[in-house]
């Protein structure tokens, strides 16, 4: 028996840093830069790649994700939308669903002033051996 | 799963972090008198990732300026940046070799253009160097964003529209980001300029029909989702808005 496993590899994960995030709300900063971004985003990778995993299941789907999200200044998502290539009809409606009602309630830190995001995932379907799987 | 394993790390390995700040208020590089060699910058620590980024910030600055003193009328002012990001120390990455020299060729190009309307298209090609960079190297990018501003019947507050418009294309096709192309579009296509105001001593029938080509552009812009044919609209857009400046302006206004 083997078992489909979705790893996500994402560019907040593996990035190598950059300077300091500055941790927390700061409203001496127009926006929120890309370090900042990346930490507070962390958190809610496995949701996303648990949408992508549920619903992006067909063979067209390139395993590519790239999330657009409009950020008010308090730090709530006002406007959300993705591109996943090879991802189309009742797949990409679920997906769109599954992907929405998360960012609903993502937070980023508070800043002077709006920032939109533009954030790329990977995800890479791999077949692992199950506990049951026979060797030739 | 050691197969599976090792394009994690290999995917992984091609991850950076040079996503672009917000756009600061004034470009960076240092000004040239006429007839000097491009500004050379102090030489960059590759090893240092604050100076990386600020790098990076530079970059997309400059860039920015660029296009903006292009749609100001600024030719000169075009070219010379344009020659300091040909010419200037890069931060040396591993990887990162073909988008700069892409970088470096479009600009250089920018910096030899003969008039606005050549330093517009080629100018273009500039932000779709930064863009190709970023999506093969998965970079996390962000921008300032703020909503549209109000429309109204005077001409300022309709330029303050072109020009809010014009900058989410611009961030749009830098991204890249089909959001905020889509709305830098939309907006653009909808706002009416007060054509006889804009006028003044030049001639309304011109201006009108710059304004309408402007529209009937952002119309097409909407509808267009290959990134490289968005650049060469861009291109078109910021050659007419330059040539509509232009008309009603022949001195160019001051930068900001």
């Amino acid at each position: 028996m083997r078992v489909l496993t979705l790893l996500v590899i994402a560019a907040l994960l593996a990035a190598p840093s950059l300077g300091q995030a500055s941790g927390g709300d700061d409203t001496e900063q127009l926006t929120i830069n890309a370090k900042d971004l990346r930490k507070y985003f962390e958190p809610y990778i496995p949701g996303v790649k648990d949408c992508y995993g549920t619903n992006a299941q067909g063979r067209e789907a390139r395993g590519i994700l790239r999330l657009e999200l409009t950020i008010h200044r308090d730090g709530s998502v006002v406007r959300f939308g993705f591109k996943a290539p090879g991802v189309t009809g009742a797949a990409l409606r679920r997906l769109d669903g599954c992907l929405r009602t998360l960012s609903e309630a993502w937070h980023f830190p508070v800043r002077r002033g709006f920032t939109t995001a533009i954030i790329p995932l990977q995800f890479v379907r791999t077949t692992a051996p199950g506990p049951k799987a026979s060797t030739p | 799963m050691k197969r599976a394993l090792l394009s994690l790390l290999v995917l992984a390995a091609c991850r950076d972090d040079h996503a672009p700040a917000p756009p600061p208020p004034s470009p960076t590089p240092a000004p040239t008198g006429s007839g000097s060699a491009a500004p050379t910058p102090p030489p960059i620590d590759a090893a240092d990732p604050e100076t990386l980024k600020e790098h990076m910030r530079r970059h997309f600055a400059a860039i920015s300026e660029l296009q903006r003193a292009i749609a100001r009328g600024h030719l000169d002012e075009a070219k010379e940046l344009a020659s300091w990001i040909a010419n200037h120390a890069e931060v040396p990455q591993q990887g990162w070799e073909k988008f700069l020299d892409e970088l470096h060729t479009s600009a250089q190009q920018v910096a030899n253009a003969k008039d606005l309307p050549t330093a517009a298209s080629l100018a273009a090609r500039l932000g779709r160097a930064c863009s190709n960079c970023h999506e093969a190297r998965d970079a996390i990018v962000t921008f300032a964003w703020e909503p549209p501003p109000e429309e109204g019947p005077a001409l300022p507050a309709q330029m303050k529209r072109h020009q809010w418009a014009a900058a989410r294309l611009w961030d749009g096709l830098v991204g890249p980001s089909d959001q905020l192309w889509s709305e830098g579009a939309a907006v653009l296509a909808t706002t009416q300029l007060d054509t006889a105001q804009a006028a003044g001593s030049a001639g309304r029938g011109d201006v009108t029909a710059l304004a309408a080509n402007i529209r009937a552009l952002a119309g097409r812009a909407a509808k267009v989702e290959d990134h490289d044919a968005r650049a060469q609209l861009y291109g078109e857009l910021l050659s007419t808005c330059a040539g509509c400046h232009q008309l009603v302006r022949p001195k160019p206004v001051p930068g900001p």
